[in-house]
């Protein structure tokens, strides 16, 4: 059975400016996501982004040519979307659709180039759920298509916990309940950020199960673990900053650190359908 | 051949209380190195201890009934340890030796229950001198002893050098030297801390090699990166708990190698 999200979606409702803000304090997170963007993205094309928020990416995708179709489940960061490319003169590049990552109804039956799934894996505390997201992804894109999906790890976020929430180690059940499911005991009050968090094990092979085939599962936020380290990072100028991030962007994928990055990105590609060729010696 | 380390000697002669304060700084990576040593050493008997720096181990070995024989490179770090453990009234349970890891010329021909090699394998930058180093510990070992071996994670200290020396990033050699190699560039300036960077993949082959049966490799600060402090104010229960989670997680094949320090536990 769907698990009833309105709780999300009335979370970003509340107050999409959070979410806007958030990829303000968490740059590296950002800054690293586009390098991998940069490096797996077809040069130009189509992108379906689904979980969209409020336009982080989705402005720079249609300043760089792509053309973007936007879904997003909240009215309000939707809204804030629309806005945020439109005080840049661009929100007429984009197509804004209201709807669940689970079952795309209004988007157009067409063949994206890629598709990004930066969102909708953070919440879907269902396994049957996420499965349905990677598939309406799948089902969406061109075969060769690259699709990004980012997850939060469920070993990456204890530093920060410890560092600016100590006592929830106090709350034993939910803490239990977190490290055996990646999400918040039956009991635990809702209404807040309702999240899941993935083990990396788990990351290929639900997208391998619809038929990607796995580029690459990345930390985003690699050797750092709280907001001081962003503060540090966020702190970082010029040629610096670029150095850095050359380093972070080479240990990204470092299989003995991966899960402790607080954010993961998954890229991988849906296969080519190979054409079956003329038999040759048939023909002779 | 074997590499000339007196600049390490050096380096610790220079400053036995450096090393002594810097487990007061690292409480995380103390507490749960703790952990694992009451969870894998015998209830008691011998250990030989190389690399015992200022006794912060030794005298928590001692006080739980253990007979412990302490070895270290740095003449200084040594006579702080005896001194550490005098203070504590704990003089007669230890035995003190001057040595070098790779060689333990002036250690009894004698079969411990466990070894402890928290320390060497940070400095000997030649994988040669770490196999010496390992054989040492395998040839002291009784049969089924267990071995602590501590390492620095090449991919975990990059918090830290981001927090303590930024600029550092700067220097290109440096820092592939250090990514690729595990160690200083060449031409890197002497008397400092002169360390090796290991990967986690090198470590269960290379005690492996020498007949270790691999337990667990851990790391011993996980998802603190290079935030000591926060770790450092729990107290009580809270600390405790916490500690209980940062141990479960500790031994998660993909968050190991983010901990500054890595230790490895196996069997002879």
């Amino acid at each position: 059975m769907m698990d009833d999200i309105s709780d999300i979606t009335a979370y970003y409702d509340r107050n999409p400016q959070v979410e806007h803000k958030r990829l303000e304090e968490h740059q590296l997170e950002y800054d690293l996501t586009w390098r991998f963007l940069e490096a797996y993205l077809p040069p130009s094309g189509e992108i379906l982004e689904i979980g969209a928020g409020t336009g982080r990416y989705t402005l720079e995708l249609v300043q760089r040519g792509y053309t973007v179709t936007v879904v997003e489940i909240s009215r309000a960061n939707l809204d804030a979307c629309r806005e945020y490319l439109a005080e840049a003169g661009l929100e007429h590049r984009v197509k804004y659709i209201l709807g669940d990552g689970r079952y795309l109804r209004d988007v157009p039956e067409k063949e994206y180039d890629a598709v990004l799934l930066m969102g909708p894996l953070y919440h879907l505390v269902e396994e049957g759920d996420r499965r349905m997201a990677v598939r309406e992804a799948y089902v969406h894109l061109r075969p060769g298509g690259v699709i990004f999906s980012a997850l939060i790890s469920r070993f990456g976020i204890w530093g920060n916990i410890l560092k600016n929430f100590p006592k929830a180690i106090e709350f034993k059940d939910q803490i239990r309940y977190v490290l055996d499911n990646g999400s918040d005991h039956p009991d635990w009050q809702q209404g807040g950020f309702r999240a899941y968090g993935a083990t990396v094990d788990e990351i290929a092979p639900l997208h391998e199960d619809f038929g990607f085939e796995t580029i690459k599962l990345v930390g985003v936020e690699p050797t750092i673990s709280t907001n001081d380290d962003d503060e540090r990072y966020n702190k970082l100028e010029g040629e610096r900053r670029l150095l850095w991030l050359d380093l972070l962007y080479e240990i990204s994928m470092e299989p003995s650190i991966v899960g402790a990055s607080r954010h993961l990105l998954y890229i991988g590609r849906k296969n080519q359908i190979l054409q079956q060729k003329p038999n040759n010696f048939e023909e002779t | 051949m074997t590499d000339d380390i007196s600049d390490i000697a050096a380096y610790y002669d220079r400053n036995p209380q450096g090393e002594h304060n810097r487990l007061e700084e690292h409480q995380l990576e103390y507490d749960l190195t703790w952990r694992f040593l009451e969870a894998y050493l015998p209830p008691s008997g011998e250990i030989l201890e190389i690399g015992a720096g200022t006794g912060r181990y030794t005298l928590g070995l001692v006080q739980r009934g253990y007979n412990v024989t302490a070895v270290d490179f740095s003449k200084a770090n040594l006579e702080a340890c005896q001194e550490y453990l005098k203070e504590a009234g704990f003089t007669d349970s230890v035995q003190f030796i001057l040595d070098d890891a790779r060689f333990l010329t002036a250690i009894p021909q004698k079969e411990f229950d466990a070894v402890l090699l928290m320390g060497p394998l940070y400095h000997l930058v030649e994988e040669n001198d770490r196999q010496m180093a390992l054989k040492q510990a395998y040839d002291r070992l009784r049969p089924s002893g267990v071995i602590f071996s501590a390492f620095i994670s090449r991919f975990g200290i990059f918090g830290v050098i981001m927090k303590i020396m930024p600029e550092s990033i700067k220097d290109h050699k440096q820092v592939r030297s250090v990514v690729e190699r595990g160690r200083d560039r060449k031409d890197w300036p002497s008397g400092g801390f002169r360390a090796y960077f290991a990967t986690v993949e090198e470590i269960p082959p290379l005690h492996e090699k020498t007949g270790f049966t691999t337990i667990k490799l851990v790391g011993v600060e996980p998802a603190i990166s290079a935030d000591d402090e926060s770790y450092n104010k729990l107290e009580g229960e809270r600390r405790e708990l916490w500690l209980d989670l940062l141990y479960e997680i500790s031994d998660q094949p993909s968050i190991v190698g983010a901990s500054q320090h890595l230790l490895y536990i196996g069997r002879k």
